[in-house]
Parts: structure tokens; C-alpha cells; sequence
């Protein structure tokens, strides 16, 4: 547990004090550097932003409402080779739960990395949320409804629009990080919680920059219980029923038979961190008669070839490593739901080995790692 | 009689008795370089160890890991392959001429009358023998025929005639179709010149007639411990299923009688076997293991499982199997007529009887010596101990009375595997050290060089053996030769009558020239069977020998679909298509070498440590020595006299003075270890001493950092002056302190600091300590009354002997469970001592002028050391072997290994023994000065990697690195084994192995479905 | 027409159960010749990649054979390869495939009686699960 302060927020303008506080960190000399999502200039959406100059903070939006990107995969371009300066990141829960997985697979150093998370109130998907905006929602104004749904626990989204199916189910709508924003439970017209870490939490006093007090409000901990019953209800009813709805090999590959192959779920995944995917290699490159030989084997074969395969071996490779941000989902021109396939499966396969991803960098994988009495499922005697 | 050539020289070696130990010494000396003969009495190699499915503490096999170059295969493979070895079997020696290090010794080979090299184990001939007797292998449980197979892994591969049962009816003859039979073979004598001669005679299991009382031989249902062996063997038979011999019936409760020919003057064998306690404890887990509802009952007088890891086994055998050990005597073992069950009279501890019922009883045979060499030891000279073992002295324990001969195993009393292997390494060690260092080297085969092949476009040449005509029973031959040709880049096809034969080899050669051929597929028997044949063929003509593919249409497919001739053909064909497939991808391979230091490092200056520096200096090695303290002697300094009466101290100076002497070994005193870097293989270790700092480069590194004894924390020991440890009295004894003459009467309670929580070990010598000191006490003065209050006695092996010295000398011995501990108190400033004795079902009081602790043994507190060298320690605190059974001293990864107590608790004897074993190890590692690269090697395809690290994580050998500049992973081709983990630990194929790429297994397997 | 014919694909380790398959050649244990033996250096050696290109492009079950846990001749592949299996049979069954087509058996150098047991009764087994169904899906 780090240490507890509050950010207070004058005349309602709750981004503007966050923004001010991040400013700080930049001014401060905390940080040379500093990853936050942008408003765009459109206002229609968010980019990651890579910040140097203090005064370039305009539009600086550490609640971005929808996610382009998954930080983790820009945190790992950062940090992964030559990052000699301290910078920090404003990452959503589920991509600070993928820096940690990522830091295992050593993707990620967090040697001069610092993270700064921002309690989640769910995203939309970039085109539903350039929409709204074209439907002329005001920016600003959707974000003050959510916040003030924050503070009861509820999901606020505006008639006819939902969050992004990963988030109604994410059970981890707050982070763990080097510096905590917090928002469930906050009249964030008034004040924001903060949580300062271990790593942060001399320097920031010393520099001036917080000073410790308080522990926010009690209703907090009940909103943020409520907030996480609500997301696991979903998430149980989506594992239900698609679990309901894939029952055997024909009814799974009825489901996902529009998959084009694309490879955009894996482009999106955080996780999938290859530099060029095995099934982009030459190993799955192959000539004429081969496709013949495979043609000729089954009468006939779809083109092109390795889909399942492609999905079954991402699956084996990462879904110990999934932490549901949904992103392949978004991705996917076909709409299929890979999130909540990936989830499902994950789900069982993790509690197998007793692993949560994202939860703690010193977690071994269990790709990585083995016991030598476990899992008996080498056939007995015959 | 025909008298050959001598073989050999003054420095070669001849290793005579192919058992575990003769196996060692034959693969260690071997990997030095010498040349070695291996002489085998039977036969097959191998000694008792092919009958052993499981090995306790492990209940795994392990023996594979025996071998000095890991991974290997089974010894008895690994010594077979050998480039070095030259296999004896089915010979004997007759006698030994000549003196140390210039020995000329005849030897005889008796008949096989069946060539190895043409028997192609068809069984022909023995579907036609008439004979059937009982099979040795397995204590006669099976038959067999009088031409037979020993057993199924035999090397030789061949059968075998026995000539005691042979009718020599000609049958068998008439129908071997290769001609490999010749019923009038003679013996041929041979002559073999060797610089040392090393012994692994063995040992031999107690006839169990002998013990008539327990109805062996007599009741159906009563077997031996042997045969039990090889009824639980998963190649048994029943495939390891317990079974009664009378009925076939499931056996449900069995008995183990304990000390069958142990323990026991009246039947001349007054020593404990050491490791009867733990193989029947074995054989009862494994035998619960494959029939769950077996219930099991010991009877026992004590319990002795004093290895490493053994006490924990035994606590797992209660606790875990249900296991039920009944301390007891027997007093009688009576078949009921009409169940054939057996019912055993017994005598609990307390003197009163009962009776228990059992479907079959399993006698567990303590060992004698090998039957039938008295002659030949009488002829080298050789003295043998009171029980027939060989004799020799307790600190030079490889060497027997005669110069130049040595010996190692169970010939010297019997021991368990991990002992056994030490002692054969230990052996190898003196050996090496008494022929003249570094002569006589085989020097390294020369072959004519390569050609280019890499860039070629495949031009395979598929050669089809039919294997004498047996494999034409099952296959088409002609349709694989017809469906062969149609394969892609194929250039030729040829049938082969019997392909490892010179004829055919030649033919072979012939068609390489003439047809261009740069791959080869051989179709036929195992890759196991031909390899080595073909590999050599190859480099004799400068053929890269990992070109050639080997397509197992014998072993996997003739052999084994007989029933379905089309089927098996067709199998065939896939399996020649495969071959074929994986023929097209594959590269030639050229091992690389890596340079390795000659120079090794020791850490630890006791009697292990300096033991083994010299075995290495002697062998030609420069030796760093490390002693944290300022002299040297360790432990060994705090001993004055040892239970078979010899004196540690003069040995001490004498050791001490032999390290001073060798000018190859660098004494550091008062040094710590800083640092440690490897590179591929290479070590630097980094130190600090009252001097400086320094870097010291070695190839090679041996960790005796020794222990110490445990501070007792009970029994008001450090409270009062008067109670002391087992080494406090030995010191008293050893400077006629005053304070003896106190003593009327001494208590001394047993394991303390042992067997406990926080040490869940035996500390295996206290016992025998206990009996030295009480022995001498009543050496002084026989009236002193001395008192051992035990848990178990565990004076294994030889020390019976002195138990039972000191029972008859009046010691008293009374056993307490650990539940009800002796009570310690003072009255009127006297200590007394009371504790339940369970043979008088009270409790006993007794008055000690000294209470004497027998306190255990522990390690030094080695966790830094540990993480600075990378090797593991075990939950006690000890350093952790690869393998427990076989590969005992060494660490997983390379050039480490450890001796003393730091390994486990030992005597001085064990110490010396490790110590010189240790340094067997380390010089079959250096003596070539560089290591030859595994063929398998993993690669990185540097542009996939994205330095994940899991294939570093995976490794087991500490062979792959990240490099933190380029983020990249690398392979350190010196350490790789070739096992492909990192492989598929690896998520996009950036990570490769030699001729085991996945897009070739993939095209492979994808010719395996066609 | 007799009844179906699986076809087995095996991945057995060099040391352990490719030497046990031998020695079933040796003792002749007889056993269905519906198996092919594709050989790598360690069970630890198989990729899942291999396991299921093999389901899906004709085979109808899979054998992985390696060492029995602590005789693996590179220490630990054995449980790696049992972790991996594990994690793909997870998958496969969360996904309402079967898994009961792959086998991973642990058979050591001296059992070729269970290698021959084992093929037989996978082989048996096979039979009565019938053809793969993956195996025959056009749009895999």
C-alpha cells in the first residue's frame, strides 16, 4: 500500500486538475517524459501521447474513453531497449495489468518506467465514441456524467451506446501502480484520490508535489465491490453463453467461420509480443504441391490454409498470459468475439496453474516454469 | 588352443567385472583418454542393474545419467559405444603375470557359439531348442532356452549358447539362416597388457536355502528379494504386477522378512548388507504403487536407511504407503496346506508372540561376496577381509593390497548404487593417478576430410535391409524398393541382404561414388543398432555422418506387425517416406570444440577437498585450493582413532604433507570467494585473501566445504560440563583426560540433531562413533558401565561387527521411540538419565557421570555459495546432485561437482572415496583439454528473437544467455545438450535446433499422414 | 470393409520411450501397426504446433512418449512437456473439442511390453471414437 493524498479540484474542472497534477510531475523533474492519452483535435477520440514539454499539456485527458491502443505494446516500445531517462505513462488497469505481463516476458523494463494508472470506468470503441461525438455529445460533458457514475459505482453510457463487451466484464476496474488515480467513490467535482507508491513516495514529498493526508472516502471500497460484482455478473453470463453457444468443434467453427485470417487480433494483442509471428514465418509458407497434397487429403481445403491453427497455437502460446483488454474484439472486422473465447478459455487454463496475469511482476509464468508433482494427466496404468 | 597377440599396453587399463562399478571405472578412464578393457565373466554386461526397474530414493530409473558425458544412454549402451572401450564378455581371467603398472594378464573367452556379428536375434533358433531350463536373469522365475538372450537390452546383442545345457541336438543350427551358429567353438585365450588393473567383482545375494527355516525353496509362496525384483519389474510377465507364484492369484498381503544372511554368525555372515532395509522398502512402495490395495509388513530388528535422502524415504513409506514395520524376530515360517499361504510365528520386542497370516513372503537377501574368485585373488595376491571381501585400507579405500590393482563396488562390501558409482569413479581416479599421467593417450582417429555438402541439392540414396532375409517374412521389400524410387529427389534404391556386414558396407561406399549420393536413408534395424556401424563407414570415406537417415522397419515395424503383412508394408513405406523427407532438410553437422581451462578448482581444504586436489594434480592438472580457514585438514583434524582402529591423525600430516609436496597444487588460505563468470564452459572465479584479490580461470569445479557437527540444544547440553558430544569423549580418550577416571558409568543418547525436525536426516556415522567411544571406554577399563540409548542401531556394512563386539563386551543398548525421548535431570548434582526401555516395558533410571551426545552432522551454511556458482542445495542444506542413483557428485550443469560432507553426511572413508571421485569426473571433463559440442545444437535466427527470455528460463543446463545489449538471446554452444526445449519454449520459431528445425519436423510429420 | 482404421502419430523421446519401442521390436510384442514415430531428442522437444497440425491434417490421435518424471535425460523436459500438453488439452476442451486424442505416457527404455500395450489400446480406442473430426473439416 502506498501512501493516500487527495487532488483538489476547483469549479468542477476535475481533467484539468488531474492534467495539473501530471504537469507537476513534468515540472517537478520527476519525470522527463510522460505517455497520456490526448484528446484529439477533432475531439472525436484520444491518442497516446508522448510528452516532453510541460507546457504542450493541452488536452492532456488522463480518462480517454476509448482505448486506440493497447499502452502496454507503446510502453514496450519505450522502455524495452535505450530508455536511459525517467518517464512515466497514464495507463487504464487492463494495460498496466499487460506492462506487468509484458516485464515478465522482458518487453517491458521498468527501470525507468513509472506507471501511473487511473481508475476505469470502461471504454467505447474508437468508431462508437467518434460518433457520439458526430451526434454532437460534448466531450466533456459525457465525461462529467461517467464520473459522477463513478461515484455511485454505476456505468453511465449515453442512450443507444454501451462500453466495450470486455469492459462491462473486466473485474479489475483499478490498477496497481507506481502512482494510483482514483475515481470510484470521489465527488470528483471536488476531489480525486491519489496514491502515491513506494518508489514515488519520498520524492514527491520532498519535492513538494503532494503532501500525505486522508484516506479518501469510506464509501469507496462498497463502490468499487459493486463496481467489480456488477462487471463479474457480466462477465459469468458471457462466459455462459458462449460457452452455451460453443459446444462442440462444428458449433465453434460455425461461430468463428467468418474469420479472415486477417491476423488483426494478434496486431492488437498486447500479449502477442513476436516481432513477426510464427505463422508469418517460412514455416508456414509453402509451395504449390503442398497445398495439392493437403487438397487432395480432404477433397478440398479452404485458402487460405492454418486458421484454426492459428488460433488454437495463440491461444497455447498466450492465454496464460490474457488479461481481457478486449482490444483483438475491437479489432476484428468480422466482429468475432475472440475476447470473450480468449477469456473463457484463460479463465480455466489459468486457474489450473493458480496464475492471475498482471498481478505481480514476480509471478512466473507457467510457460516458463513447471512443478514436478502436478497435473496427472499422463494415462495411468492401462 | 590358440594364443593371440597381446593386446594392450602399460597404459591401458583392464576393468574386470562389468557391473556398476567396473562400468564407471571403464567409462571414466575411458573419457581420460586411456585405452580400456572391459572384462565381463558373463555373457552380457551390466552386473545386477538390468534386473532394477526402479532405485530408491527416487523410485525412478537414473542409470542413464551414470555415464560421464550426460545425457547418454544406459551404461551398459554408453560403455558399448565407447571409442575407447574394448567389451570382454564371457571371459575370464586366469592369471596375472607381471608387477605394477606392467601387468600381462591371460584371460580366456569362452564360447558363445554364436557370432555377434551375424546373429540377427531372429529366435529362430530358439523357437526350435529343446532345452528349457530356468532363467538366471530374475532369479530363476522365467525359463529360457539353452541358446538364449540373457535379457532384453543384453550387450553383446546377440544370443548365446549355454554349454551346461546344451544337448548340442543341432537344431538350432539348421535353422539360423544367417549362419551365425558354430556349436564347436573353442575357447581362445588372450593376453592383454595393462598398467592397472581395477576390480568390480560384485557381490553375490545370500543363498537362501541356506536359511532353511524360512521355507524357501520348499513353500511356493516364499520368494526371495531377487526374485520379488523382477516380479515388480514393468517388464516382468505380469508388467510388474504382484501375482503369487502358486496360484497367479493377486498377492494381498505380503510379507518382507528382513536380514536374511545379514546380521547372522550362525550362517557365517555376521555383517549388515547396508541396503536391505531400503530396496525391500522399494520394492514394497513400487509393488503398492502398481497394486494400491497390497498391504505390506516388515519385519525388522532395526531399520537402517542411512544415505542421502534415504530417512525421508522411509518416513514416506509409513506415511504415504501404509507401509507396517514390525521390529520382531521370526521365529518360524509355516505354509497352510490348503491356501498355501504362509504363517509367521514372531517375537515382538517385548517378548511376547503372535501370529500373522500371509499370501506370499519376500525374503530380503543380504550379500556375499562373489562365489568362485578365492583362486584368482589368491593368484594376484590379493587379501581378502574375514567375510570374503576384498580387503583395503580405510584411507586409501580404491586400492586393494596389490600395487597397481584397484577396486571400487560392492566387491568391497556391500553398498548401495550412489556408493558404488562413487567407488567405481574413485577407482578410475587412483588408476589414473598410478599409470604415468598423460601417457598413453589414445591419440584422436584421423578421417580423410569432407566434402561440401551443404549447398547441394539433396541426392538421396535409400538403402533397404532386409536383415538375412527376416524382415522378407513380414515385408515386402521389393514393393519399398519399387514405391521408394518414386520419391522426390531419390537418386537411387538398393536392397541389402545384412547392411552392417563389411560386404554390404562396401557396397554402400561403392554406390556413393558412383550415383553421387550426398544423403543417406538406411531402412532397416533400429538407428541404436547400426548407428555407430554406418557413422564410422561414413567418416572413413569422408562423409558427413549426420547426413545419413535411418528408417526403423525392423524393431518398429517387421518385428512388431507380423499378423499384417500388407499394413506393416505400408507402414514401412511411410516410415522410408519420413526418413526420405527429413533426408531432404537436413544439413551436415560439424561438432565444434570448445577450449576448456586444465585447470580445476577446489574448494575446501578437509579430507575431501585435498583428497581430490591431489588425485587432479596427479593426473597432470593445475589445482586451485580454496580454505576459507588457516591451515588445512578440516574435520578431519578433530578425529584421533577410527572404529576399524586406524589413526586419522597420522593420516592427516601424511596428507598434508603430499599436498605441500605437489607442485601443481596452489593452497589459498584464508580466502573468500567474490565472484564467478562462465562463458561457455569456462570459468573465472574471482577471490580475496589477506594478499589481495585475484581471478582465477578453470575448467572445472569441486565444492568440499565440508560440515560440522550440530550443537545439541537439549539434554542440558552447554548447562552442564559434564555432558559432551561423541567428539568431546573422543578428545578426552585421545589426550587421557583426567575427567575419565569421573567416569563409573556414561550415558549416550543417539541422535540428537538427527532424525528430528530440523534435521530430518540420519547422520549416518553417529552410530558407529557411539560404539567406538563405548568401545574404548571399556578398553580403558572394563568395569565402566556405558549405556546407548538408540532409536535404531545403524552400524551398516562392516561396523556390525563391532556392535556385536560391543553388545558382548557388556555394553547396554536400549531402544527409545522418539515420541517418549530420554528425560535428563539433576539430582543432588548428579545427572541421571530415565528413559522407557520397550524390552522391559518400563522405565529404567540410570546415573551417567558423563552423558555423551551422539550429536549429527550438518553443512556449513552454503547458500551463497550456492547462488554464486549457480548449483542447488537440498531442503537439508546439502549440495543437490543431477541424480541422486547416478550421477551422484555431479551438478545439472557442467564441471561442477561435490565431495565430503557438504554432499551428504559421511566417514572419512566415504570422504576419500568422494573425494577421488570427484576428480575421476573433473579429469574425464579436462583431460582433453576442450569439449566436443553436442551434434543437436541450438541456434537463434537473431531477426525473430525478441529476447523473451523464456528460452533461457527453460534451459536446464544454463546454456542460453540473454544478451542485455542487443536483446537477443544466444546459445553457449559448449554447455547446449541438444534438447530442444527452447525450441518450443520459443513462441515464433526464432529459436532452432540442428536437423530439428520445426518447419522439418513439420514437413516431416506431414510425410508421416500422407 | 472392415471397421475403421485410426492413424496414430507418435512424437517419443530418443532416449527413454523410442529405446522402449525398440525393445518391444526386440521381444516381438505385437501391437497394431496404425502408429507413426516421428523421433525428437525430448518429449520436452514437442511443440503444440506439432500436436495439432497432426489432428487437423489427418492423424486421429497423438502419442507423446517420454521419460517417467525424474529420468528425464535432460532433467526436465518430461514436466514441460506435461505442462504444454496440459495447457492444450485445457484449451481443446474449453473450446468442446475433444482431448482424450492426444496421450501423453511416460514410458521408460525397458518397457516395450507397455509401448506395445499402449498403441493397442490407443489404437482400440480410436476405433471406437471413430474417424477425427478435425481431421476432415475442409475449413480448418
Amino acid at each position: 500500500m502506498g501512501k493516500q493524498t487527495v487532488l483538489k479540484v476547483s469549479e468542477g474542472k476535475t481533467e484539468e486538475a488531474i492534467r495539473d497534477f501530471l504537469k507537476s510531475l513534468l515540472k517537478g523533474g520527476v519525470i522527463e517524459a510522460l505517455l497520456v492519452p490526448k484528446r484529439l483535435p477533432s475531439g472525436d477520440g484520444f491518442a497516446q501521447t508522448l510528452i516532453h514539454d510541460p507546457e504542450k499539456m493541452d488536452g492532456a485527458c488522463a480518462l480517454s474513453l476509448t482505448m486506440p491502443v493497447q499502452s502496454a505494446r507503446v510502453a514496450s516500445h519505450l522502455s524495452v531497449k535505450n530508455l536511459n531517462k525517467r518517464i512515466a505513462a497514464v495507463l487504464k488497469p487492463c494495460e498496466i495489468r499487460a506492462v506487468v505481463e509484458l516485464t515478465k516476458f522482458l518487453q517491458v523494463k521498468l527501470d525507468h518506467l513509472l506507471l501511473i494508472g487511473v481508475d476505469c470506468p470502461g471504454t467505447f470503441e474508437v468508431a462508437d465514441y467518434s460518433k457520439m461525438i458526430q451526434e454532437g455529445k460534448e466531450g466533456g460533458k459525457l465525461e462529467g456524467e461517467i464520473l459522477k457514475g463513478m461515484e455511485r459505482g454505476e456505468a453511465v453510457s449515453p442512450e443507444g451506446y454501451g462500453f466495450r463487451p470486455a469492459c462491462q466484464m473486466c473485474e479489475y476496474p483499478t490498477p496497481t501502480a507506481d502512482i494510483h488515480i482514483k475515481l470510484f467513490g470521489y465527488k470528483t467535482e471536488e476531489e480525486v484520490g491519489l496514491e502515491i507508491g513506494e518508489k514515488l513516495e519520498k520524492e514527491m514529498e520532498e519535492k513538494g508535489l503532494v503532501s500525505y493526508a486522508g484516506d479518501g472516502p469510506s464509501s469507496r471500497r462498497e463502490v468499487v465491490g459493486k463496481v467489480v460484482a456488477a462487471r463479474e455478473k457480466k462477465r459469468d453470463e458471457a462466459y455462459q453463453e458462449f460457452r452455451g453457444v460453443v459446444k462442440d468443434l462444428q458449433s465453434f467453427l460455425d461461430r468463428f467461420s467468418t474469420c479472415i485470417r486477417c491476423h488483426n487480433c494478434m496486431v492488437a494483442c498486447p500479449i502477442c509480443y513476436c516481432k513477426e509471428c510464427v505463422f508469418r514465418t517460412a514455416i508456414f509458407e509453402h509451395e504449390g504441391d503442398q497445398f495439392l497434397r493437403w487438397a487432395d487429403r480432404k477433397g478440398g481445403i479452404r485458402m487460405p490454409t492454418d486458421t484454426l491453427i492459428f488460433h488454437l497455437i495463440r491461444m497455447a502460446h498466450m492465454v496464460t498470459s490474457c488479461i481481457g483488454c478486449g482490444l483483438c474484439d475491437s479489432a476484428c472486422p468480422s466482429r468475432l468475439p475472440v475476447a470473450t473465447l480468449f477469456r473463457s478459455v484463460g479463465d480455466k487454463i489459468q486457474k489450473m496453474f493458480g496464475y492471475v496475469p498482471g498481478r505481480d511482476v514476480n509471478e512466473v509464468p507457467p510457460v516458463a516454469t513447471f512443478k514436478e508433482d502436478e497435473l496427472k494427466i499422463e494415462s495411468g496404468a492401462l | 588352443m590358440e594364443l593371440k597377440k597381446m593386446k594392450g599396453d602399460k597404459s591401458s587399463a583392464l576393468v574386470v567385472g562389468a557391473g556398476i562399478a567396473g562400468m564407471q571405472s571403464a567409462l571414466l578412464l575411458a573419457e581420460m583418454g586411456r585405452r580400456v578393457f572391459l572384462l565381463e565373466q558373463g555373457p552380457a554386461i551390466g552386473g545386477y542393474f538390468p534386473l532394477l526397474d526402479k532405485t530408491f530414493p527416487t523410485n525412478s530409473c537414473g542409470v542413464c545419467f551414470m555415464s560421464p558425458t550426460p545425457p547418454a544412454f544406459c551404461p551398459i549402451y554408453e560403455c558399448h559405444l565407447h571409442d575407447n572401450i574394448e567389451l570382454l564378455p564371457y571371459s575370464e581371467v586366469k592369471k596375472v603375470q607381471g608387477t605394477e603398472g606392467d601387468f600381462r594378464v591371460s584371460i580366456v573367452r569362452k564360447p558363445r557359439c554364436v557370432d555377434p556379428q551375424r546373429c540377427t536375434l531372429c529366435e529362430a533358433c530358439i523357437k526350435v531348442c529343446p532345452v528349457e531350463v530356468e532363467r538366471e536373469f530374475g532369479g530363476g522365475l522365467e525359463k529360457r532356452k539353452a541358446i538364449y538372450l540373457p535379457f532384453p537390452q543384453a550387450i553383446p546383442h546377440s544370443l548365446v549358447i549355454d554349454p551346461k545345457t546344451c544337448t548340442r541336438c543341432g537344431e538350432c543350427v539348421k535353422v539360423c539362416a544367417p549362419g551365425a551358429i558354430d556349436l564347436d567353438m573353442k575357447e581362445e585365450e588372450e593376453e592383454i597388457g595393462a598398467g592397472a588393473i581395477l576390480l568390480g567383482f560384485g557381490f553375490e545375494p545370500f543363498w537362501a536355502q541356506k536359511k532353511g527355516e524360512y521355507g524357501f525353496g520348499r513353500h511356493e509362496n516364499v520368494l526371495t528379494s531377487i526374485q520379488f525384483e523382477r516380479l515388480i519389474s514393468t517388464s516382468s510377465p505380469t508388467q510388474g504386477f504382484p501375482v503369487r507364484i502358486s496360484d497367479g492369484k493377486k498377492m494381498e498381503r505380503i510379507a518382507f522378512i528382513q536380514c536374511v544372511g545379514s546380521r547372522d554368525p550362525s550362517c557365517g555372515q555376521d555383517h549388515c548388507s547396508t541396503i536391505c532395509c531400503m530396496y525391500a522398502t522399494k520394492q514394497a512402495m513400487i509393488a503398492k504403487e502398481r497394486a494400491p490395495q497390497l498391504n505390506v509388513t516388515f519385519f525388522y530388528m532395526d531399520i537402517r536407511p542411512m544415505g542421502k535422502d534415504y530417512e525421508r524415504y522411509y518416513e514416506r513409506a509409513k506415511a504415504e504407503y501404509g507401509i507396517e514395520y514390525i521390529r520382531s524376530a521370526i521365529s518360524s515360517v509355516k505354509e497352510l496346506q490348503q491356501t498355501k499361504n504362509l504363517l509367521i510365528t514372531y517375537v515382538k520386542e517385548d517378548g511376547t508372540f503372535e501370529e500373522r497370516e500371509f499370501d506370499s513372503v519376500i525374503l530380503s537377501l543380504g550379500f556375499t561376496p562373489p562365489q568362485g574368485i578365492q583362486d584368482l585373488a589368491k593368484g594376484m595376491g590379493l587379501r581378502l577381509n574375514r567375510q570374503g571381501f576384498c580387503e583395503t585400507d580405510e584411507f586409501s579405500p580404491g586400492h586393494t593390497s596389490v600395487k597397481g590393482i584397484f577396486v571400487g563396488g560392492a566387491f568391497r562390501g556391500p553398498r548401495d548404487i550412489p556408493e558404488t558409482v562413487v567407488e567405481g569413479s574413485s577407482a578410475a581416479a587412483s588408476a589414473a593417478s598410478f599409470l604415468h599421467p598423460n601417457s598413453g593417450s589414445l591419440p584422436k582417429r584421423e578421417y580423410p576430410a569432407e566434402g561440401a555438402l551443404a549447398d547441394e541439392i539433396p541426392k538421396i540414396g535409400v538403402f533397404v535391409c532386409h536383415c538375412g532375409g527376416e524382415l522378407k517374412e513380414t515385408l515386402s521389400i521389393a514393393e519399398l524398393v519399387e514405391k521408394t524410387k518414386q520419391l522426390g529427389e531419390v537418386c537411387h534404391v538398393e536392397e541389402m541382404g545384412l547392411a552392417c556386414l563389411p560386404e554390404d558396407l562396401n557396397q554402400i561406399k561403392m554406390k556413393i561414388g558412383e550415383h553421387g549420393i550426398n544423403r543417406i536413408v538406411m531402412a532397416g534395424c533400429s538407428h541404436r543398432e547400426i548407428r555407430k556401424t554406418m557413422e564410422e563407414m561414413a567418416r572413413g570415406i569422408g562423409f558427413n555422418p549426420y547426413l545419413i537417415e535411418y528408417a526403423n522397419i525392423r524393431e518398429q515395424c517387421a518385428f512388431v506387425h507380423r499378423d499384417h503383412p500388407e499394413l506393416a508394408t505400408e507402414k514401412a513405406m511411410a516410415l522410408i517416406r519420413m526418413a526420405v523427407e527429413r533426408a531432404k532438410w537436413i544439413q551436415p553437422i560439424r561438432k565444434g570444440s570448445h577450449k576448456v581451462e586444465k585447470q580445476g578448482l577446489v574448494i575446501g581444504g578437509g579430507a575431501a577437498g585435498m583428497t581430490a586436489s591431489l588425485r587432479l594434480a596427479e593426473q597432470g592438472y593445475e589445482v586451485y585450493l580454496i580454505e576459507k580457514g588457516k591451515e588445512l585438514g578440516g574435520n578431519l583434524r578433530d578425529s584421533f582413532y577410527t572404529l576399524k582402529g586406524s589413526d586419522p591423525q597420522s593420516f592427516l600430516k601424511d596428507l598434508i604433507q603430499k599436498v605441500k609436496n605437489q607442485s601443481s597444487i596452489h593452497p589459498y588460505f584464508e580466502t573468500e570467494i567474490t565472484g564467478f563468470e562462465k562463458t561457455n564452459g569456462q570459468y573465472k572465479t574471482k577471490i580475496r585473501h589477506p594478499g589481495g584479490e585475484e581471478s582465477l580461470d578453470h575448467g572445472a569445479l569441486i565444492l568440499a566445504t565440508g560440515g560440522k557437527e550440530v550443537t545439541p540444544r537439549e539434554y542440558l547440553y552447554g548447562e552442564d560440563s559434564r555432558v559432551i558430544t561423541q567428539r568431546q569423549l573422543e578428545k578426552m580418550i585421545h589426550l587421557k583426560d583426567e575427567g575419565l577416571k569421573e567416569i563409573r558409568s556414561a550415558v549416550m543418547i543417539q541422535c540428537v540433531g538427527s532424525r528430528d525436525e530440523e534435521h530430518p536426516y540420519c547422520s549416518r556415522i553417529c552410530c558407529g562413533h557411539a560404539v567406538k567411544n563405548a568401545l574404548k571406554l571399556k578398553e580403558q577399563d572394563p568395569a565402566v558401565q556405558v549405556y546407548i540409548l538408540y532409536r535404531d542401531v545403524r552400524t551398516y556394512g562392516f561396523y556390525e561387527t563391532y556392535y556385536h563386539e560391543a553388545r558382548g563386551k557388556g555394553v547396554i543398548f536400549i531402544r527409545f521411540d522418539p515420541e517418549k525421548k530420554p528425560k535428563v535431570t539433576l539430582e543432588n548434582g548428579a545427572i541421571r538419565v530415565s528413559v522407557f526401555d520397550p524390552a522391559m516395558g518400563s522405565e529404567v533410571s540410570l546415573s551417567a557421570d558423563r552423558l555423551v551426545l551422539s550429536a549429527g552432522i550438518e553443512p556449513h551454511d552454503n547458500r551463497d555459495l550456492a547462488r554464486l556458482f549457480g548449483v542447488d542445495l537440498n531442503p537439508d542444506g546439502f549440495f543437490m546432485e543431477a541424480n541422486p542413483k547416478s550421477a551422484p557428485l555431479d551438478s545439472v550443469d557442467r564441471g561442477k561437482f561435490f565431495c565430503g560432507l557438504c554432499h551428504s553426511p559421511n566417514t572419512i572413508e566415504d570422504s576419500i572415496s568422494q573425494g577421488n571421485a570427484a576428480a575421476a569426473r573433473t579429469g574425464a571433463l579436462l583431460s582433453g583439454g576442450e569439449v566436443e559440442e553436442k551434434p543437436y545444437l541450438a541456434y537463434v535466427i537473431k531477426r525473430l528473437c525478441c529476447g523473451c527470455g523464456l528460452c533461457v528460463a527453460v534451459c536446464p543446463y544454463g546454456a542460453r544467455v540473454l544478451n542485455e545489449e542487443e536483446v537477443k538471446a544466444e546459445v553457449q554452444e559448449a554447455l547446449c545438450q541438444g534438447c530442444g526445449n527452447c525450441v518450443v519454449a520459443c513462441r515464433n520459431a526464432a529459436s532452432q535446433q540442428r536437423n530439428f528445425e520445426k518447419g522439418l519436423n513439420l514437413n516431416v510429420l506431414n510425410a508421416a499422414i500422407d | 470393409m472392415s471397421e475403421f482404421e485410426p492413424r496414430i502419430v507418435a512424437f517419443l523421446c530418443h532416449w527413454c520411450t523410442y529405446t522402449g519401442a525398440d525393445l518391444a521390436g526386440t521381444t516381438r510384442q505385437q501391437y497394431p501397426p496404425n502408429i507413426r514415430v516421428i523421433h525428437l531428442m525430448c518429449s520436452g522437444a514437442v511443440d503444440s504446433i506439432y500436436v495439432l497440425k497432426a489432428l487437423i491434417d489427418g492423424a486421429d490421435g497423438v502419442l507423446i512418449g517420454g521419460c517417467h518424471p525424474g529420468d528425464c535425460h535432460y532433467q526436465t523436459g518430461n514436466y514441460k512437456a506435461r505442462r504444454r500438453v496440459a495447457i492444450l488439452k485445457g484449451i481443446l476442451t474449453q473450446m468442446g473439442f475433444t482431448e482424450d486424442r492426444i496421450l501423453l505416457k511416460w514410458i521408460s527404455a525397458s518397457e516395450g511390453k507397455l509401448f506395445a500395450d499402449t498403441v493397442t489400446k490407443m489404437t482400440d480406442d480410436l476405433r471406437k471414437m471413430g474417424p477425427n473430426p478435425m481431421k476432415q473439416l475442409w475449413n480448418a
